[in-house]
């Protein structure tokens, strides 16, 4: 009774907390608002505060992602929305995504790597420049950090979203496919935000790039596992 | 074709876009945010479609239209939703066990998305019995992270034994393939 109650009041809280900074990111709608960082920072200054171990908060974390599954399913929806998109970009929508996730995972965890970061670090920064719901599952099949892995993600989308859009700039990328490729690629949901307030195509095949380099990063992951030498 | 002219493909795709039957990506919209902001490249007139396809609270879809009001609807609604989780959860759960009784190393949830685009792109499941709950899910999103973000508490002297590797690790890994996906984009068009 007292673990359903906590349970619920964890939930409960985690909820509320999420709303509110929603609404805030929603009203502002600023990189640097970002939305789970700032959630969790929340929460963990909360349970810090009131000295709960994290421990007690793990009960209401697995009920909390139980939905994660179906919704990391339903990213299928949008790309059916855009399949059209998909038709008549197709190669190079592939090739291009294909290539930066490779790069990105790669890069990644060789300078973690030479920075001699342990094992288990290494392997959560692999799949950082991808949506959170695939990197949580990479990193935990590759026995990573999901936690790790989630806040590498973070920092490497709102990275790409206050940079990403400059640096194309600068170096004369200004092609719309290009551009909404490049964000959504290497920073996904952010940058796809990032990319949408540029335009209507940027935002859809950064939308588009985002799901692909998910799927891709999470194929490739083998891959990079071998490479690097980290099991 | 020169990265400053108006691209080719740009027009083919918005045609190719329009077109689409019954999809919800062919109703122009207002701004996404219903506030569009003066910024580089986005014309406050214009329709600005979702990034990724979204439908948001206001909209009306396909799957609501021939619905009454009332209460009777709303009741008709939450069946509807959970009928449509049910089929998303299916397919997640039954990827998530194939995938470990295979022993595939890839995420069964990635193996999900790949199904239920086949089973839409092949007409087995029509886009109208799972996008309510689709667009539901898509728009919290993020929230899922947060408790599992929540976990970085356990992991605080990481952060402070190595940031700075950490920061030029991300660093460097954001920017080497945000400039190669750009350039590899452009190289493919110039070809065509």
């Amino acid at each position: 009774m007292q673990d359903l109650l906590s349970l619920l009041g964890y939930s409960a809280g985690t909820v509320l907390v999420y709303l509110g900074i929603r609404r805030l990111s929603l009203r502002f709608n600023h990189p640097l608002l970002n939305v789970v960082a700032l959630s969790a920072g929340v929460i963990i200054g909360l349970l810090v505060a009131c000295d709960i171990p994290y421990a007690a908060y793990v009960p209401a974390k697995d009920a909390m992602t139980m939905l994660l599954g179906p919704a990391t399913v339903a990213l299928a929806v949008p790309l059916y929305r855009h399949r059209r998109l998909l038709y008549v970009y197709g190669p190079a929508i592939l090739t291009s995504v294909a290539a930066g996730s490779l790069l990105a995972m790669l890069s990644a965890g060789y300078a973690a790597k030479v920075g001699g970061l342990p094992q288990a670090v290494v392997v959560s920064i692999l799949p950082k420049g991808v949506s959170i719901p695939f990197a949580v599952e990479i990193a935990r099949i590759y026995n990573g950090i999901p936690a790790l892995s989630a806040a590498f993600v973070v920092a490497t989308g709102t990275l790409g979203s206050l940079l990403g859009g400059w640096l194309l700039t600068r170096v004369g990328i200004t092609h719309p496919v290009a551009r909404g490729l490049a964000l959504g690629t290497t920073s996904h949901a952010q940058g796809t935000a990032t990319a949408l307030l540029e335009g209507e195509q940027q935002g859809a095949m950064a939308g588009l790039a985002m799901i692909l380099a998910g799927m891709l990063t999470a194929a490739f992951a083998p891959l990079g596992v071998w490479l690097l030498g980290v099991v | 074709m020169g990265s400053t002219g108006p691209p080719a493909g740009r027009a083919e795709a918005a045609g190719a876009t329009t077109k689409a039957p019954g999809s919800a990506i062919a109703t122009p919209m207002p701004c996404a945010r219903g506030h569009c902001q003066p910024v580089r490249g986005c014309v406050s007139d214009k329709a600005v479609a979702r990034p990724l396809g979204q439908a948001r609270k206001g909209d009306v879809l396909e799957s609501e239209k021939q619905l009454g009001s009332g209460p009777r609807r709303y009741g008709a609604n939450i069946l509807r939703c959970l009928g449509q989780l049910a089929i998303l959860w299916g397919i997640s759960w039954g990827c998530n066990r194939f995938v470990s009784w295979a022993h595939w190393p890839l995420p069964g949830n990635v193996l999900g998305v790949l199904v239920l685009f086949s089973l839409l792109c092949l007409g087995v499941i029509r886009l109208e019995q799972v996008e309510r709950t689709a667009d539901f899910l898509l728009r919290h999103l993020v929230f899922f992270f947060i408790p599992i973000a929540v976990g970085l508490m356990e992991w605080g002297e990481v952060f402070s034994h190595y940031g700075m590797v950490l920061f030029a690790a991300i660093l460097i890994s954001s920017l080497l393939p945000l400039l190669s996906v750009g350039f590899v984009t452009l190289l493919l068009h110039r070809k065509r």
